[in-house]
């Protein structure tokens, strides 16, 4: 009996799934992009008449957008991170995490250059490396998490993930 | 996996994320504006609000004893100006910056107190809170027209029961510009 020519065999997913100290590298890093989306997705739904204000202070949106964007952003975080953890469509979830940090970063650079003073309820109440106002920091801060992004987009889940059990991705 | 492939998945997670916050939004209520009445609105307010504020309540009227608030400024609109602020300053009612604690530090009206919406995060009540009746005059300001930060501070006032609330919409430069006099420092 001859395999499929449309299911990758077990020597292509190995190929295409980083093993050794690049799977332990993905892991890590799915993880850790994971686990900052848990902790932010949870922290805006915790909050969401906080993180609807903080929407409210770029200046972007329209009302309806803004009440859309209070639950659809926090709810889409926490969708990439069960993805991320789980390592299932991780490259998936990592290209998502890297367009929504993206988002982030130009409305951010977007207030700055407006001269807008606004504080960041990018982790709800919780400030991560960054304090005060936006600014600077936060664009480097979110710099730094969209080069994981990248890097869990282009590894994928790596030897622990579903993706690789399920021979998919 | 063909980039065709992710793609359709990157569009799948991001429409489950969709789906999810637009049904949650559905039953929670997220208030973005304070009406021309000083209750919580659910539509927003027109440009026309902003720009020309109703004057409120006159500023010596008697303060209600008996905990009731009185049909003026039950009924007057929450936004006032520069002027209407200072005569209400003037008679002693408490001030609030609604500001960053960074731009508080650098320079605010003397004599307000700094409060921010991020000190309702998690459900709190801020300490500051118990010294204020819930219908005492409020004075709230902000860096100015372009600034939500007074607005966003009344809104959460407003849902813990203070009924008495005024806005700057001139905010911190309109008040210095008349005179005010503005002191440095952290809050007392």
């Amino acid at each position: 009996m001859t395999a499929r020519s449309d299911v990758p065999s077990s020597a292509s997913t190995a190929a295409h799934a980083p093993s050794g100290a690049a799977g332990v590298a993905a892991l890590v890093c799915r993880l850790l992009l994971g686990g900052l989306f848990v902790v932010s997705g949870l922290a805006k739904l915790t909050d969401p008449q906080l993180f609807a204000h903080a929407i409210k202070a770029f200046k972007i949106l329209p009302d309806h957008l803004i009440v859309l964007s209070t639950f659809a952003v926090p709810w889409t975080e926490l969708v990439i991170a069960l993805f991320l953890i789980l390592g299932w469509w991780t490259r998936a979830a990592g290209w998502l995490a890297l367009l929504v940090l993206a988002a982030f970063t130009v409305g951010i650079a977007s207030v700055l250059a407006r001269g807008i003073h606004a504080e960041c309820a990018c982790f709800g109440a919780i400030k991560l490396l960054c304090t005060g106002p936006m600014g600077v920091c936060h664009l480097v801060r979110n710099a730094i998490l969209m080069a994981l992004a990248v890097c869990v987009g282009r590894m994928g889940g790596g030897s622990f993930g579903l993706d690789c059990c399920c021979r998919r991705d | 996996m063909k980039p065709q492939g992710t793609l359709v998945r990157v569009l799948a997670l991001a429409g489950i994320g969709i789906v999810a916050g637009a049904v949650h939004s559905a039953f929670v209520p997220v208030t973005l504006r304070l009406s021309e009445n000083g209750t919580d609105a659910p539509t927003p307010l027109g440009p026309d609000d902003h720009a020309a504020p109703r004057p409120g309540p006159a500023p010596d009227a008697p303060r209600p004893s008996d905990g009731t608030i009185s049909p003026s400024s039950r009924s007057g609109s929450p936004f006032i100006t520069s002027a209407q602020a200072k005569e209400l300053i003037d008679a002693g009612e408490t001030l609030i910056d609604a500001r960053t604690i960074e731009q508080y530090r650098e320079g605010h009206i003397d004599g307000a107190f700094h409060l921010s919406s991020a000190d309702f995060s998690g459900g709190r009540t801020p300490e500051l809170l118990r010294f204020f009746a819930k219908d005492q005059p409020l004075v709230i300001y902000c860096d100015g027209a372009d600034c939500d930060a007074s607005e966003n501070l009344a809104i959460f006032l407003k849902q813990s029961g203070y009924r008495d609330l005024r806005v700057v919409k001139e905010g911190f430069p309109g008040l210095v510009a008349l005179g005010l006099p503005v002191a440095k420092g952290d809050p007392s």
